[in-house]
């Protein structure tokens, strides 16, 4: 209660100066009046009045300190008396100094890079519709990590990003990619190899020349092409204007420049990125590991960009309308075209004897499914059938069975 | 020193409260009250009233308002609140123990 009086005081005192100057100046008028009326005359009324009360000033003073938070005079003698001691003890305060600085300058380091690396959005148009997708894997399926669990292999990128629904485009990089710029005099760079849908995904428009097509990331090595970021540009090739078309060497590989990133995308690691090259020159880049025909090993990193309208939640999870509306999936817009090609192509072996399984319906499947992919789904469906099968000629209760629990579902 | 400061400030305080249980006065008013209340023996310090008033005030047992005095001039009047009323009470009660609790010991011949 007098904490928040006096905070207001604080800004008042001209008004509680006067205040309290009226207040001391009504008492002394009512005794000087009293005295009046007893019979003191003249002056002497006032003077008894103010004898009486005592000393103005110092009372005045003692009401105005009651009313103050500290008084000032005992905190300047405080941090006197403090800087004093200090003084006196030059080691300890020196001590004290650095670890007060060190915490500090600590502390600010500690949130420069959290702030970077996870809490800014990134320096992209539409950012708050960029995502970071992570797998997790449940069961006892082993896998090979090469950084973080959650990554992907490159076979599996491609699986998702054919299969989504949510995403308007997912690109994936490979983090943490140090390569040596060969030249006069060879310097380390960092950069990342990236999906050929990178720069489109996250909407940025190169400065000169042009970023990756699909064609670039048709097969591995197909295309030895790198973009460059503005800084490299600028403080390696002096900002030369025909540098598209330049070969540079990177880890010894040779590339073709294509293009300089807009000043200031500085790509998606903690650290400036001076370089992206293809995804499928990975072997270029790091001829000890052969990571793009590794379906085991989880190496990228994938980020995906929201259609609008669609909610975080929804994304994380299928949606209850696709399990349901499974039965109706000719009229129901729910299914990439992938999953209606393999809903068909399901259909139409397992009812073989009355389809025969057209050519067309396996010219469309092929479409979206290797080879090996098809022979997998055509023997999960027949597998499945012949459960069915099973299972309805003997009068199986559906429910019973409890199968052993683990799945390699990826969700 | 400072106990007798203490008990002297204590006591002020209770009487105040007092003054004001009937009804809203000004500093002077209180003066005079506690005078006439007491049979003319007790003057109270008015260098002591006035810093009391202002740190009752703050302590959240007083209110005060402005207001105009019967010949007119302008006058700050103070009265109890709730919280006043109630400290009143403790203070009285404690009082009432402690001066039983001397009678007792100074009637000891």
């Amino acid at each position: 209660m007098s904490y928040w009086m006096r905070v207001k005081a604080l800004f008042q005192t001209k008004q509680l100066d006067r205040d309290l100057e009226d207040e001391l100046a009504f008492h002394l008028a009512m005794r000087e009046e009293k005295n009046r009326e007893r019979g003191i005359e003249g002056e002497e009324a006032r003077y008894a009045a103010r004898r009486h009360f005592g000393n103005v000033t110092r009372i005045k003073e003692a009401c105005r300190e009651a009313w103050s938070f500290v008084s000032l005079e005992s905190t300047w003698r405080d941090l006197w008396y403090g800087a004093r001691a200090l003084a006196k003890n030059p080691g300890f305060t020196a001590v004290a100094v650095l670890a007060i600085a060190l915490g500090i300058g600590v502390n600010t380091g500690i949130f420069s890079v959290l702030n970077g690396v996870a809490l800014k959005l990134l320096p992209v148009p539409r950012a708050d519709q960029i995502v970071s997708v992570d797998q997790t894997f449940h069961g006892k399926f082993r896998r090979n990590v090469h950084g973080e669990p959650g990554m992907f292999s490159y076979s599996e990128y491609k699986n998702y990003r054919a299969s989504n629904h949510f995403f308007s485009g997912m690109l994936a990089y490979a983090p943490f990619l140090e390569a040596t710029l060969g030249g006069e005099s060879p310097s380390q760079v960092m950069g990342a190899e990236t999906s050929c849908n990178f720069f489109d995904v996250l909407r940025e428009r190169p400065a000169l020349g042009r970023t990756f097509v699909e064609a670039d990331c048709s097969a591995p090595g197909a295309s030895p092409v790198a973009v460059l970021s503005d800084d490299l540009w600028r403080t390696r090739f002096g900002a030369d204007p025909l540098v598209v078309g330049k070969s540079i060497s990177l880890n010894r590989a040779k590339f073709v420049v294509i293009g300089v990133a807009a000043p200031g995308f500085r790509g998606l690691d903690p650290w400036p990125s001076a370089f992206w090259a293809p995804v499928t020159m990975q072997k270029a880049l790091e001829p000890d590991a052969d990571l793009l025909l590794n379906d085991y090993t989880g190496w990228l990193a994938v980020l995906g960009r929201m259609r609008p309208g669609v909610f975080l939640e929804r994304a994380l999870g299928e949606s209850e309308q696709r399990l349901y509306a499974l039965n109706a999936w000719r009229e129901t817009p729910f299914y990439s075209e992938r999953e209606r090609a393999a809903l068909d192509w399901t259909e139409a072996v397992t009812l073989v004897s009355q389809t025969h399984v057209p050519d067309e319906v396996y010219e469309e499947v092929r479409k979206h499914f290797s080879e090996k992919e098809l022979l997998d789904l055509t023997f999960a469906v027949v597998a499945i059938n012949s459960w069915n099968r099973l299972a309805v000629s003997l009068r199986a209760i559906p429910g019973t069975y409890q199968g052993k629990k683990s799945s390699a579902a990826a969700s | 020193m400072e106990k007798e400061a203490d008990l002297l400030q204590g006591t002020l305080d209770m009487l105040v409260l007092k003054a004001l249980a009937r009804g809203a006065k000004h500093g002077y008013g209180v003066a005079e009250w506690i005078h006439e209340s007491s049979n003319d023996v007790l003057h109270v310090e008015e260098g002591a009233l006035y810093p009391a008033l202002h740190r009752l005030e703050l302590k959240g047992w007083l209110s005060a308002e402005w207001g105009t005095s019967a010949n007119n001039r302008r006058a700050k009047y103070y009265s109890l609140t709730a919280a006043g009323r109630k400290k009143l009470a403790e203070e009285t009660e404690y009082w009432r123990r402690m001066s039983r609790a001397i009678a007792r010991v100074m009637q000891i011949a």
